[in-house]
């Protein structure tokens, strides 16, 4: 196996985004870094831990001492099953360097295993830590409750160290023998599209299962997800239980303490990876053979008959974002479709919620002038999603990356910098404004608020696209990762999109903490509050778009 | 060495690519593949190194059937894909010890050939830089480089001039003829028929997926009394000259 471990080297060293080493870009970076993972790392750790404590201590209360941990290691499997499709999908059989290693004296096998390592500890860092702070919150529910240490023994933690790094290995292991068997289909019928179809398939069925193990409970809640694991009638648990079926041994092995279910769990572990490799020796190189012949008959085109319009610079410009973004299925998942999240998610949370005290309180307040504090939630609430919309879709912190080695396509084309730059920002705002108006329109259904609060709810979130736009494109064109060997490693791989994600984050932090402090501590009314954030924001607005835009374009001359 | 036997394939459901190729590649010998863009050249190399599964058909490279025993067959050649982008991140020298590590070039005869290759393609200086840092004939050299690092019998070389300086180019010819002089074989797709007519001792012409001439370019130039090979390429693959064009 020692191909596996130099194909395994060569992955590790290929994969890192080269940086800035040196000036004030370096200064930058690092400065980034550290806002990242003081902004998304600390917090999401701290938050899934706190989540863990508390739904631990309820369910301990009810004699389930496991069940809460488990069910969120669940909830973590089915978004790595889901979302790792893809990328095992592309990184098994549509990676640039396939041509190349496929030639080499390499076993399929090998090469299954290297590249699945690989992916497995690439995809995961994010995973293990956040796996790491459940335990920690598991850990600290046991002390609470049982009110000793030694509620938890030497096997309990040291299943949780192993789970901490093992867990997201069999959603990742299923990934890859569904692409495998997927391939093996598409020998005859030779369309990828199906792929993407199953992959919508699997999204569809987990959140359809989710939302059914709330039937009848009053909502999607915290308490109502507790309510229906005591009472074992969780749907989407009891599935996933079958489906992941590691973690049940893992939650017998903690809960018993038992050695027995310890030395289960990692054999429970260890065999879909052997059934993996044993899959991919029959199927693997087929699916490359398979992959390597896809295509279809050249089409000719008329040249007299084509309805050939003379269009402006910008335009074309604009036109060749569009049909990139649409045409390329890892950009058009990840930086356009993604924008719907934010209109379907509101919908669903009133729709869900709509037996929820919390929630019917909440929108009684709303309506009701004498209690401008639920307005200023509402406030509150279109700024952080609009900054964080804005940088989740990545469409403006990768608008350079995407251009991949041909980025220097921008600097020989007889088009000004600025005309390219406002067809990227026109790109970005046309994908993912509509995904803000459709969330203000269904929160306008269901809180009934008036023109005026939709046309400033409106304004404001687009002041924070704005900014937040500006920032992703000034990030990505000082240090576009633009070589990168799939679409889906241009997305994943570019640190530029989560420093983007960090900074937005930052600033909605800071703005909304100004903002709650400014009403809470003064005497400020809403409407006072209202004029001051839109006068922050048109300020800040103008100030990103008059400096960013002269950053960009200098940044635009400096590409190579 | 090299044996195409009846080799087809068909891209997607509806695109035949290539329809029928056969033809031997023998000890000591040169051959040339030549061709229109889009006439199936890569597609015939690509089944021959085992990127592509044939229809049907059959690839043998030094006695092993590249689908069957594909392992024995590729440790056999040498491979310049015609795209040098590959695993950019690496430095030169990172990506050669790579391939070699795959090839199992023991360390002793691993550093004299990175030392002779690299001053013959004079790209020494540059081995500890990451090649996306390259120009592409660099990567071109690197990629000639590492194909050649575990000393194969069988060069398969698709479009290897491409890119590079003449001085390297020169290298490349040389290194071809010295290759094929110890007994070994050498097929090489290029679309420069200057190449192919001083260095080839046969030339294989490609086109719509079919082979439409395989012999030496002596052969073929007796064929058409007259007319330089340039003219005889176009006659064979049906060009029609532009109303004025030069001639």
């Amino acid at each position: 196996m020692s191909n596996v471990k130099y194909l395994f080297g060569v992955y590790n060293k290929n994969f890192e985004m080269p940086l800035p080493k040196k000036g004030f870009k370096a200064t930058a970076y690092t400065a980034l870094a550290i806002i990242a993972v003081t902004c998304i790392v600390i917090p999401c750790c701290l938050i899934v831990g706190f989540i863990t404590d508390i739904m631990s201590t309820a369910m301990m209360m009810a004699g389930s001492k496991t069940a809460a941990l488990m069910s969120e290691i669940h909830i973590m499997s089915v978004f790595s099953l889901v979302f790792g499709l893809f990328v095992i999908f592309n990184v098994l059989f549509f990676s640039s360097d396939r041509e190349h290693l496929v030639t080499l004296p390499i076993t399929p096998t090998e090469l299954l295993a290297a590249k699945f390592r690989h992916t497995y500890i690439a995809e995961s860092i994010m995973e293990f830590l956040v796996l790491l702070a459940m335990f920690a919150g598991y850990f600290i529910a046991c002390v609470k409750n049982y009110e000793s240490l030694s509620s938890f023994g030497i096997i309990s933690v040291l299943m949780a160290v192993i789970a901490t790094f093992v867990t997201p290995l069999l959603p990742l292991v299923y990934c890859a023998i569904i692409s495998m068997l997927l391939m093996a289909l598409l020998r005859n019928v030779k369309n990828v599209k199906i792929f993407s179809h199953v992959s919508d398939f699997f999204l569809l069925l987990f959140i359809g299962l989710f939302l059914l193990s709330f039937r009848d409970s009053g909502g999607v809640t915290v308490t109502n997800y507790i309510d229906s694991l005591l009472a074992n009638n969780n749907l989407f648990f009891r599935i996933c239980n079958i489906l992941f079926f590691t973690v049940p041994i893992l939650g017998k092995a903690m809960e018993a303490e038992s050695i027995i279910y310890a030395i289960l769990y990692l054999l429970a572990n260890v065999i879909p990876v052997a059934v993996m490799l044993l899959i991919g020796k029959y199927l693997y190189q087929e699916g490359l053979y398979t992959a390597a012949s896809l295509g279809s008959k050249h089409k000719q085109a008329d040249a007299n008959k084509l309805n050939i319009k003379l269009t402006s610079p910008f335009s074309t410009c604009f036109k060749k974002e569009i049909k990139v973004l649409l045409r390329t299925k890892a950009y058009s998942n990840n930086c356009v479709y993604i924008n719907l999240l934010w209109p379907i998610g509101v919908v669903l949370f009133f729709v869900l919620s709509r037996k929820n005290e919390n929630v019917l309180r909440f929108i009684e307040l709303y309506n009701n002038p004498s209690y401008p504090r639920a307005a200023l939630i509402m406030m509150l609430a279109v700024i952080a999603i609009s900054f964080i919309a804005s940088a989740l879709n990545t469409l403006a912190s990768t608008a350079f990356s995407r251009e991949g080695a041909h980025v220097d396509l921008i600097k020989y084309i007889p088009v000004s910098y600025s005309t390219q730059l406002y067809a990227k920002v026109l790109t970005a705002v046309v994908f993912t404004y509509p995904g803000l108006l459709l969330s203000l329109i269904a929160a306008q259904y269901f809180l009934s608020f008036n023109a005026l609060a939709f046309l400033i709810y409106a304004l404001t979130a687009f002041l924070a696209m704005t900014i937040c736009i500006v920032t992703g494109l000034s990030m990505d064109s000082a240090a576009p990762f633009t070589v990168w060997s799939d679409e889906y490693s241009a997305l994943r791989g570019n640190l530029n999109s989560f420093f983007n994600m960090a900074v937005s984050m930052l600033v909605a932090f800071l703005l909304c903490a100004l903002i709650f402090l400014l009403f809470e501590l003064t005497t400020a009314s809403l409407t006072t509050v209202t004029i001051l954030v839109l006068i922050i924001l048109i300020v800040a607005s103008v100030l990103s778009v008059i400096f960013g835009r002269k950053i960009i374009i200098d940044n635009m001359k400096e590409l190579y | 060495m090299i044996s195409a036997k009846n080799l087809t394939m068909v891209y997607g459901t509806d695109h035949k690519a290539v329809d029928d190729v056969s033809f031997e590649i023998g000890k000591g010998e040169i051959v040339g593949f030549a061709g229109p863009n889009g006439a199936g050249k890569t597609t015939v190399i690509k089944m021959l190194t085992g990127i592509l599964k044939p229809v049907s058909g059959q690839a043998v490279i030094n006695g092993y059937d590249i689908v069957h025993e594909p392992l024995k067959a590729k440790s056999s050649f040498a491979y310049v894909a015609d795209n040098p982008d590959v695993l950019l991140q690496l430095t030169g020298l990172e990506y050669i010890s790579f391939i070699a590590d795959v090839y199992k070039v023991p360390a002793e005869e691993r550093a004299p050939r990175i030392k002779e290759f690299s001053e013959r393609f004079a790209i020494a200086d540059a081995l500890d830089t990451p090649m996306r840092e390259y120009s592409h004939g660099m990567r071109q050299k690197l990629m000639v480089i590492a194909a050649l690092i575990h000393e194969p019998p069988v060069w398969i070389l698709d479009e290897p001039m491409t890119g590079l300086d003449p001085q390297a180019a020169f290298e490349l010819k040389q290194m071809m003829r010295e290759h094929a002089a110890k007994g070994n074989c050498v097929l090489f797709s290029t679309h420069v028929l200057e190449v192919a007519e001083k260095l080839c001792d046969h030339i294989i012409i490609i086109n719509h997926g079919r082979s439409i001439y395989q012999g030496t370019v002596e052969e073929l130039e007796s064929r058409h009394p007259g007319k330089d090979l340039e003219s005889i390429f176009l006659e064979l693959i049906s060009y029609k000259k532009s109303e004025g064009s030069e001639d």
